[in-house]
């Protein structure tokens, strides 16, 4: 079975500007694809090309074994949910919906059906008929998605689909996304900026950095890709602080006092485990009679290793 | 299989025909068309009211007064197609729509013809708007015929031209503002030999200005036809550059949709 | 003496009315008068006769038109669009009808004529005689209608506007 997207050498010139430089990626059908990588990266630019919005400047790519010679035959597999989607405000949620099934050929009945059942997904039936004027921001973004899906895509790209929502409304457009993605069984690309979002939804994660694939793989493998050092969080008595200070001196171990009085700020080093070291800390401070109010491990996580690879790169 | 697999697959409609029916729907049941026609039909009452009820009417001013209304109705509504036009590329990108309409297998070329279809629909509406007043003014010299037929014909191939001008505009222009104001700088230009002295206009050059000016063409061509009576062929030379402009720019327009992108000057 | 006298009066009725010759050629209208409404067409024939030996050639007939009132404006060009023809050469002796339609644009008192000049060759002109049009006046615009008309258009308008205004706040 063919990929569900095929990148060779993909690279996109805006005069001197290389925006995208030789990607070669491969993700699998049925993949969440999480997209990350700093503003500027270049994200947004390689969905255009995937999506046949941009030409490329160099290199090939096919979506769902559809060549990029065939533009409009991709455009038919692919659903996309743009960053800076704008919606008619004269429109209904129903009429847009409707409007773009009919321009990928459905016909009027099948239209209002897909239309219909689509909003019901995305939670929007009851809004259905109201003029999009009057949607929220996060209920255009869950439109936004419907869209993305009136033609039943293969592939379906989401560029920073909870941008502008509250937590409350990021959560609930990233959930969706995961239950659209287990129950239309599509590749998904998310591009975001809410790494935690991204662990917990995505199988795969691709980092880019001016251009370039800095990291592909699960979230698993780029954490220990990156291996970063680790932090902990010391509360103790103020007046123990000194005490600690110097236990934690005299093991060799990094630490910062924090704005707040009574808080240091540790710092494991790379290649070390990290629970060995936490464990260390505390029976140095037990054995120097300081009182642990509290200890917490912090880091290891992706945007840990995002920071990482994208300040080393 | 997914809901929306499951539908059945009846045939669908061709594509510029569902673009021309959501852009006529956009503009006349959800925007800005029926406030303009409103507006055209008060103009339109004002100026017959003030002729109807001019005491020291002869049978010229009468029809120079369904002259007048035709040229009114032409001139307003050529404005209001190439502004419409200019906006329908160009505003698209500018509300971030247009990224939307170029991710679907639609032809680019059926957007276009989708969104000439609602601009034409200005002129249509404009004119038809325009029929009881000609009517009115023109029934007594026995004017009305040949003055809506004629105003139909010229009116038709300047709305062609006007659209087709403001779909160019629309394609290339990097943002809507630019669109607007080439258009409206166009239409100025378009205007501007009507302005000359009337001795320069009867002189070969401003003779040649006119006649290859497709709205002055136009609107002289209607003057002769309706006020002087003229046969519809007597003038028929007149005609040329309307005609001509009717078919190149729309052709023009139809061969640039294909260079459609979310970016002006950018090939998608 | 007497017959001689009958004699000329009966030859001077029998020349048709509106018959002018200067040079070789001589022009006659087929009526001499004419009453209609403003705004409705008539037409009439001029008669161009080669009074001559010998052919000619090059001649031009134009139509003119005159108000007795000096407070009438008239403009030819509004009458008839077609004012001047050039005509085929006259074989000596021959003559051709040419046909006028033109149309009463002004109210009143009026003198149409047809005036035949040759290209070149005699200088003269010759005029037809006069063609006497009495244009009475017609009311052509009841304005008595115009206020509902103006009221109606926008309105009906407006009612649409209404009923579409409603139909989307009630969507929203």
């Amino acid at each position: 079975m063919a990929a569900a997207i095929e990148t060779h050498g993909l690279t996109k010139w805006y005069g001197g500007l290389r925006a995208v430089e030789q990607l070669d990626l491969e993700v699998e059908a049925g993949v969440v694809l999480g997209f990350l990588g700093p503003n500027g990266a270049g994200k947004t630019t390689v969905i255009r090309i995937l999506t046949t919005i941009l030409r490329p400047s160099a290199g090939s790519f096919a979506i769902a074994g559809i060549p990029h010679t065939r533009p409009v035959e991709i455009r038919r597999r692919v659903g996309v949910l743009p960053e800076t989607a704008g919606y008619p405000e004269g429109q209904t949620g129903a009429e847009f919906l409707r409007y773009h099934a009919r321009l990928f050929g459905r016909s009027r009945a099948d239209a209002r059906s897909i239309a219909q059942h689509l909003l019901g997904e995305v939670g929007l039936a009851e809004r259905a008929d109201s003029l999009v004027s009057r949607y929220s921001r996060g209920m255009r973004q869950r439109l936004g998605i419907a869209r993305a899906l009136v033609n039943d895509p293969q592939v379906v790209f989401l560029d920073e689909p909870s941008l502008g929502l509250d937590p409350a409304g990021q959560r609930q457009v990233l959930e969706l996304i995961g239950r659209l993605a287990r129950e239309h069984g599509a590749t998904v690309v998310v591009s975001t900026h809410l790494l935690a979002e991204v662990e917990e939804l995505c199988d795969q994660v691709l980092i880019l950095h001016r251009g370039r694939v800095v990291a592909h793989g699960t979230t698993g493998e780029l954490t220990r890709l990156a291996a970063g050092p680790r932090r902990g969080r010391l509360r103790v008595p103020v007046g123990q602080l000194e005490r600690a200070a110097a236990a934690l001196a005299a093991a060799g171990i990094d630490y910062a006092q924090d704005g707040r009085r009574d808080e240091l700020e540790l710092t494991i080093p790379a290649g070390t485990d990290p629970e060995s070291a936490a464990a260390d800390v505390l029976r140095r401070l037990l054995a120097a009679n300081v009182a642990v109010l509290g200890f917490a491990l912090e880091g290891g996580s992706l945007s840990d290793a995002f920071l990482a690879m994208t300040e080393a790169s | 299989m997914t809901a929306v697999e499951s539908v059945r697959r009846r045939p669908a409609t061709p594509a510029s025909l569902v673009v021309a029916e959501q852009e006529l729907r956009d503009l006349w049941l959800a925007g800005r068309g029926l406030p303009l026609a409103l507006a055209f039909s008060v103009l339109l009452s004002f100026t017959t009211y003030l002729v109807a009820t001019n005491q020291g009417l002869n049978f010229l001013e009468q029809r120079e007064a369904v002259n007048v209304t035709l040229q009114v109705a032409v001139a307003v509504a050529a404005l209001l197609v190439l502004l419409w036009a200019g906006d329908a590329v160009s505003g698209e990108r500018e509300r971030g729509t247009l990224e939307a309409l170029l991710l679907v297998p639609t032809p680019r070329r059926a957007l276009v013809v989708g969104k000439a279809a609602a601009a034409l629909s200005l002129w249509l509406i404009a004119f038809a708007v325009s029929v009881p007043y000609v009517w009115f003014l023109g029934r007594g010299v026995g004017v009305v015929g040949v003055a809506l037929g004629s105003g139909l014909a010229v009116g038709s191939l300047l709305a062609l031209f006007l659209v087709g001008l403001g779909l160019l505009v629309s394609v290339f222009a990097s943002s809507n503002r630019l669109s607007l104001a080439i258009g409206l700088f166009a239409l100025l230009a378009l205007f501007a030999p009507t302005q000359m002295p009337s001795g320069a206009q009867k002189g070969w050059a401003g003779d040649l200005l006119l006649r290859i000016d497709p709205l002055t063409a136009g609107l002289h061509y209607l003057g002769k036809v309706v006020v002087d009576a003229h046969g519809a062929g007597q003038d028929a030379s007149w005609l040329i550059a309307p005609a001509v402009a009717a078919v190149l720019l729309p052709a023009a327009a139809l061969a640039v949709a294909g260079r459609l992108s979310l970016r002006s000057g950018e090939r998608a | 003496m007497r017959r001689l006298l009958l004699l000329a009066l009966v030859l001077a009725a029998a020349i048709p009315p509106a018959a002018s010759a200067a040079g070789p050629v001589a022009v006659a209208l087929d009526r001499a008068t004419v009453s209609t409404q403003i705004g409705r067409r008539f037409t009439f024939t001029s008669t161009i006769r080669n009074e001559s030996d010998r052919p000619v050639s090059g001649l031009v007939a134009h139509l003119n038109v005159l108000s007795f009132d000096p407070g009438v404006y008239v403009d030819p060009e509004d009458w008839s669009s077609h004012r001047t023809r050039y005509l085929a050469t006259l074989p000596a002796h021959g003559s051709i009808r040419v046909s006028w339609s033109v149309q009463a644009v002004n109210s009143g008192h009026f003198v149409v004529y047809v005036a035949v000049v040759e290209r070149s060759g005699s200088e003269a002109v010759a005029p037809s005689g006069t063609l006497r049009a009495t244009v009475a006046r017609r009311q052509t615009l009841n304005s008595g209608g115009v206020l509902p008309l103006a009221l109606a258009v926008p309105g009906a308008i407006l009612l649409l506007f209404g009923v579409n205004l409603r139909r989307r706040r009630a969507r929203s």
